[in-house]
């Protein structure tokens, strides 16, 4: 029986082995809270890339910045645009 | 934010982010500055950014630590100064509200010492907490001689007292006495006027003391002998002399200094009751203030042992001086209202001693 974020991430295309922990929280396209990330890949205004297992994390938008990061949580804020695994 | 510290660091952003991430140093407020990555980390994992950025030879600068271990080592310092404000502040609320000094005002008849001593049973100044009831004090005041009212208040370290002294006793003449204007003084006349009665001298008369000068008795006619009494009223002047006769040793006894003192300090003008062990001694007393901005008064005595030396005066080198002390100590005597129309002296030198006999000649109201 699969559950909400399993069936999240098939409809993402993102393998479950891949993606344990991942959590992506949006909140009004003006931040977003990244859980279990495993690292940054790039950071500027208009785009950040996160590493989330074998696949990124890209989300795309206006002033963005990065107001907090812990060892697994991430938190980003400005206007977001896209948030794309690829 | 407290209990953070801010850094400032040539480095990318992401390498910044990731380098900290892996170490598990949570940051925060990232924010990138041309090729400079400003971020800020809890205080506690200030010494491990520190390490790994030195490891890996980075260009860093804390703008901002806020941390408590800082907070205190910075203020350590200050504690001298906030110590000393602590004192000054403690000082100025114990000399605010120690009572130390008294002014009395309004008394012209009643002796400045007289209220002194009633206060002085009250209150022993200076005093921090005043035992004594004002009212009680006031009342005491009054009780003195001469003093009508009194109002005793308090202002800072200062008190007040403020007193009223009764008016003073009309000096009415008894008019129904049919009393004669007497001379006060052996003298010869110079002035009189009768205003009632009759003058029994005229200007140029010697007159002894206690000689009538207007007599009571008015003569109504002198055939018939007949006479009335009256009230003797009028004022006479003559000429006065006035003596003093002085008998002075040769030899005189002088204390002199031994060279042994013992001073000692007392604050806000407390009188000192320290008996030094000398046999005789004098005092010598020096008020002085410690601080220029708020006055603490002291008081140094000094104590010093003297001893009694005989020594033979020479009265030829010393007279005028001792002639001029002996004629303004007589010039004292004289009547207030007196003019002075010459002095001088005349000295006989006996075996032991000198005798100074010292003359005024003034005119004066003799009645």
């Amino acid at each position: 029986m699969s559950n909400f974020y399993d069936d999240m991430l098939l409809k993402l295309g993102m393998p479950i082995e891949d993606t344990v922990g991942l959590k992506i929280t949006i909140c009004n396209f003006k931040g977003a809270l990244i859980e279990g990330h495993k690292g940054l890949l790039l950071f500027t205004p208009t785009k950040i890339v996160v590493r989330i297992g074998k696949k990124k994390l890209e989300i795309t938008g206006n002033n963005l910045f990065i107001n907090e990061v812990s060892c697994d949580e991430l938190y980003i804020r400005g206007h977001i645009a896209s948030i794309e695994v690829c | 934010m407290i209990n953070h510290c801010r850094f400032k660091v040539k480095a990318d952003t992401v390498f910044m982010i990731n380098l900290l991430n892996y170490n598990k140093i949570p940051l925060k407020k990232i924010v990138s500055k041309n090729e400079y990555t400003v971020f800020c980390v809890k205080s506690i994992y200030k010494d491990d950014v520190i390490n790994m950025l030195n490891e890996r030879s980075k260009e860093y600068a804390i703008l901002k630590d806020s941390s408590v271990k800082t907070f205190f080592k910075k203020n350590t310092l200050r504690f001298g100064l906030y110590t000393g404000l602590m004192i000054v502040a403690l000082f100025m609320v114990f000399y605010g509200g120690t009572l130390a000094r008294v002014e009395i005002s309004g008394n012209n008849l009643v002796e400045q010492s007289e209220i002194k001593k009633v206060i002085d049973k009250h209150l022993e100044l200076p005093t921090f907490k005043p035992k004594a009831d004002f009212n009680t004090l006031t009342k005491d005041i009054i009780a003195i001689e001469g003093i009508s009212s009194a109002s005793v208040s308090r202002k800072g370290n200062t008190l007040f007292v403020q007193v009223y002294e009764e008016l003073p006793k009309v000096d009415i003449e008894d008019k129904t006495v049919y009393k004669d204007v007497v001379s006060k003084y052996d003298s010869i006349i110079t002035r009189v006027v009768a205003f009632s009665g009759t003058c029994k001298v005229k200007k140029g008369d010697s007159v002894k003391k206690g000689q009538t000068i207007i007599s009571a008795i008015v003569v109504l006619d002198e055939e018939q002998n007949l006479t009335a009494p009256t009230y003797a009223n009028g004022i006479a002047y003559g000429r006065v002399w006035i003596t003093k006769e002085l008998i002075i040793e040769k030899t005189y006894i002088t204390a002199e200094r031994t060279g042994k003192s013992v001073s000692r300090v007392k604050f806000f003008n407390k009188a000192d009751d320290y008996k030094p062990e000398f046999k005789q001694y004098e005092v010598e007393k020096q008020t002085c203030y410690l601080n220029s901005v708020i006055a603490i008064p002291y008081t140094i005595y000094t104590y010093y042992e003297t001893k009694n030396v005989e020594k033979e005066m020479n009265f030829e080198e010393n007279e005028q001086a001792i002639v001029e002390k002996h004629t303004n100590k007589l010039f004292e005597e004289l009547p207030s209202d007196c003019m002075v129309i010459r002095n001088w002296h005349t000295t006989k030198m006996l075996d032991k001693k000198i005798k100074l006999v010292i003359y005024y000649e003034i005119e004066t109201k003799i009645t």
